[in-house]
């Protein structure tokens, strides 16, 4: 019997380690993610913690490389954004800083402005797929999150660029 | 422009543009990522295994973004981890097996509450919210964060603005959703528990309206109306552009609110709800405005049957009148103090009756107020209630929930329920009523004290007896038992001679699983001889819970033990019941978990 429970015990200590190796490894990462997609530092919070809560559920049953927990995770992190989508209806995208650039202060509004407006426009698998790129997520990882083709993500990931170059130069 | 024009270069500047807008510190928020890890270490703490958890609830807990870091932590600790709590103070007599069920909350019927708000002695400072039996029992009280305040109540809901512009769904247990957005946003982060625009909240809580004066050049004044709703996207449902007024809600009743074109900058002394212009109703389907009353009334309603009520001056310096048109009885006046105000004007749920309160309106710090009565059909006035207080809402029952102010009459404040007959009941010392709402509450676990136990045998064959023991709720509330009975046979001197083993297969049947089974108060006497006459459970009592033990009737030929009595602990409970028996022999005995019936189910 106590070998039994040191086991269990075992396991499970092993099953947190592993979990908050994930955690040390891509939390910032899913953080990013969030804090690219949504219009609050709270709220990017929340869904990160509610994302990694809901990976630890699953996380004794989960099997697989390295490479595919970082996949696994940003998988259930882009369901909560999607469901976060959902329930506000209209998801406010972000709130810009202000730029460090030394523009005069009217400029950059109406450069924040005009930004928010641009990205409002998007629709929300363009924003996933922004917030991943923003987050620093290369195209390969993004589609074995997406499940689709590299080749796919990276055009994707173009026009939505082209949606947003007239903008992006007018920041650069 | 084509993809073609998008080249490697280009695409990593803009990438690079993007990256700086979104993330201005490069995503260094080291800070965040601790704080994510600090939720997430202590659900996986308090989940060792992963339990699955109800998401929607947790959502709850994210509601409650912006409260202070303890603040959160404790709404956190009752959300997720309430029924933890609960399972921990699981204490068994020594010698038993871990229960193998652990209490659960079990959600009791809806009742109405009356929602209220308290205030730090000096008035400044964080709301708290109470909710508040008709009866006078208060049902949970929970303190909103500084950056928090109450918009209003209905249906379910209790809705609170943030001063992000967000509008939260308070729950009894202080957790709270996120349920729109849209609102103004307060100037500071420290609103000090105020709205700040004038909003009203629907009936059924859905919905919420707000004013907004858009621009104001000189005398001419555009203002709007906009209209939130839980999961809608908030829409202007009503402008104007008037000469020093502005559109405000007034009051919420009905299906549609009535609206006030509001003059500017009146203030001073009100004592009620006061319209300072023409009041409204307002279709929020169509947007269409229809005029209740006259211009100048300071009070209207609108009743459920259509009929319309407004306190009015029919010159200046008239004393004012209030008339009542409609369904039922049409051109109803009264004529009323030419000193003073009145107001307070409300029809009920019914129709049938029409409230409103007058007030010399001395300012002296004792202020004095009479509540009439209307009734519509006889047309009679009567004085309503105890003196010294104002109305605040019709509960959907007929009965009107009043108040007083510590500057009203005696000062001793409070709120009343004053039934049709004018019979009233103190039901809190609140003053502030937000209004009303329906509340399921989870039921408490049974305290050994709530409780009463009796024991007939059962049935006795083949060398085993099975003792029926019927539990009942003796206290006023009501409340949960789930799990086994800790049962130990003990001499009079308490020492424990044997613990039952817990099991659900014994000789005389099957028992069902662990589950919560709910005790009503105030049911009838223990009569476990009765239950045990019948072997298809008819002859249980509503309301009681039972449970049987078994045991060796000669123990084998062994010595029979020296205990007279059982020892009873209830589930989630440290203290006995101790009940005598005629049985001498305890050998062996086995307890089922409490169930609903007397009754267990063949092998």
């Amino acid at each position: 019997m106590m070998t039994a429970m040191v086991e269990t015990a075992d396991r499970a200590s092993d099953l947190e380690r592993s979990f908050y190796a994930l955690y040390h490894r891509d939390g910032g990462l899913v953080l990013r993610y969030f804090r690219a997609a949504v219009v609050d530092q709270g709220i990017a919070e929340d869904l990160s913690a509610d994302t990694f809560c809901r990976a630890w559920d699953r996380w004794s049953g989960f099997r697989g490389s390295d490479e595919m927990a970082r996949a696994w995770v940003m998988r259930i992190a882009r369901n909560r954004l999607i469901d976060h989508a959902r329930r506000n209806k209209k998801m406010a995208f972000v709130t810009l800083q202000d730029s460090p650039s030394g523009r005069d202060m009217e400029t950059a509004t109406v450069d924040r402005m005009a930004m928010r407006e641009a990205l409002a426009s998007l629709k929300v698998d363009e924003r996933d797929l922004l917030a991943m790129r923003v987050a620093g997520m290369s195209h390969g990882e993004i589609a074995q999150v997406q499940n689709r083709s590299e080749e796919a993500v990276k055009k994707a990931w173009q026009r939505t660029l082209l949606k947003l170059r007239p903008l992006l130069e007018v920041e650069r | 422009m084509n993809e073609d024009d998008v080249n490697r270069s280009d695409m990593a500047d803009l990438e690079s543009t993007l990256r700086r807008a979104l993330l201005p510190d490069g995503g260094q928020a080291t800070g965040g990522e601790n704080r994510v890890l600090a939720k997430v270490q202590g659900y996986v703490r308090d989940n060792p295994r992963g339990a699955r958890r109800d998401w929607s609830r947790l959502l709850l807990t994210i509601g409650a973004i912006g409260v202070p870091a303890a603040a959160a932590a404790a709404i956190a600790g009752i959300l997720v981890f309430g029924h933890a709590t609960i399972a921990g103070k699981v204490v068994q007599p020594a010698g038993s097996p871990p229960p193998t069920a652990s209490p659960s909350p079990t959600v009791g019927p809806a009742q109405t509450a009356i929602v209220e708000i308290s205030r730090p002695a000096n008035g400044v400072g964080p709301e708290t919210v109470h909710w508040v039996a008709p009866t006078g029992t208060e049902l949970a009280a929970t303190q909103l964060p500084d950056n928090e305040a109450v918009m209003g109540a209905g249906g379910t809901h209790v809705l609170v603005y943030r001063a992000d512009g967000h509008v939260l769904d308070l729950h009894p247990d202080g957790t709270a959703d996120v349920v729109g957005s849209g609102m103004p946003v307060s100037g500071t982060s420290q609103i000090s528990s105020e709205v700040p625009v004038r909003v009203l909240v629907s009936p059924d809580g859905t919905q919420w309206i707000w004013g907004q004066i858009t621009t104001q050049s000189g005398n001419t004044v555009t203002s709007q109306l906009e209209l939130g709703g839980i999961g809608a996207v908030e829409r202007v449902v009503a402008q104007a552009v008037e000469a020093n007024h502005a559109l405000e809600p007034y009051r919420w009743a009905l299906a549609n609110p009535l609206i006030v074109h509001d003059a500017m900058g009146v203030g001073g002394y009100i004592l009620f709800n006061q319209a300072h212009g023409q009041v409204d109703q307002l279709d929020l389907a169509s947007g269409q405005q229809s005029p209740i009353g006259a211009a100048n009334s300071g009070s209207a309603d609108v009743a459920g049957n259509g009929a319309k009520a407004d306190i009015y001056r029919p010159s200046p310096g008239a004393a004012p009148t209030v008339e009542v048109n409609g369904p039922g009885l049409r051109g109803l006046t009264a004529n009323l103090p030419a000193t003073g105000q009145a107001g307070g004007l409300m029809f009920d749920p019914s129709s049938n009756h029409l409230v409103f309160a007058t007030s010399p309106a001395n300012n002296d710090g004792h202020e004095s107020f009479t509540t009439s009565i209307v009734d519509l059909n006889t047309g009679a006035r009567t004085t309503f209630g105890p003196a010294n207080l104002r109305p605040a809402t019709w509960l959907r029952d007929g009965r009107l929930v009043e108040f007083r102010t510590s500057s009203d009459g005696d000062g001793n404040p409070g709120t009343y329920v004053v039934g049709i007959d004018g019979a009233a009941t103190k039901i809190s010392i609140y003053s502030e009523v937000v209004g009303f709402a329906e509340v399921s509450l989870p039921t408490a676990s049974c305290q050994t004290s709530s409780l009463e136990v009796a024991t007939a045998m059962s049935r006795g064959a083949a060398g085993t007896i099975t003792q029926l023991f019927e539990v009942r709720n003796k206290s006023q509330v009501a409340c949960v038992i789930n799990g086994y009975f800790g049962a130990a046979a003990v001499n009079g001197s308490g020492h424990v001679f044997v613990d039952a083993r817990r099991a659900i297969d014994i000789p005389a049947g099957t028992a069902s699983p662990p589950h919560d089974v709910l005790l009503p108060p105030n049911t009838a006497a223990l009569n476990p001889t009765k239950a045990t006459a019948s072997q298809d459970g008819s002859g249980a009592t509503p309301g009681h819970a039972y449970f049987f033990v078994s045991f060796g009737h000669g123990c084998n030929g062994g010595a029979p033990t020296g205990a007279d009595r059982w020892q009873l602990i209830p589930p989630d409970q440290t203290q006995p019941i101790v009940l005598a028996t005629s049985e001498r022999v305890f050998c062996s005995p086995v307890v089922t978990p409490v169930d609903d019936t007397p009754t267990l189910k063949p092998h």
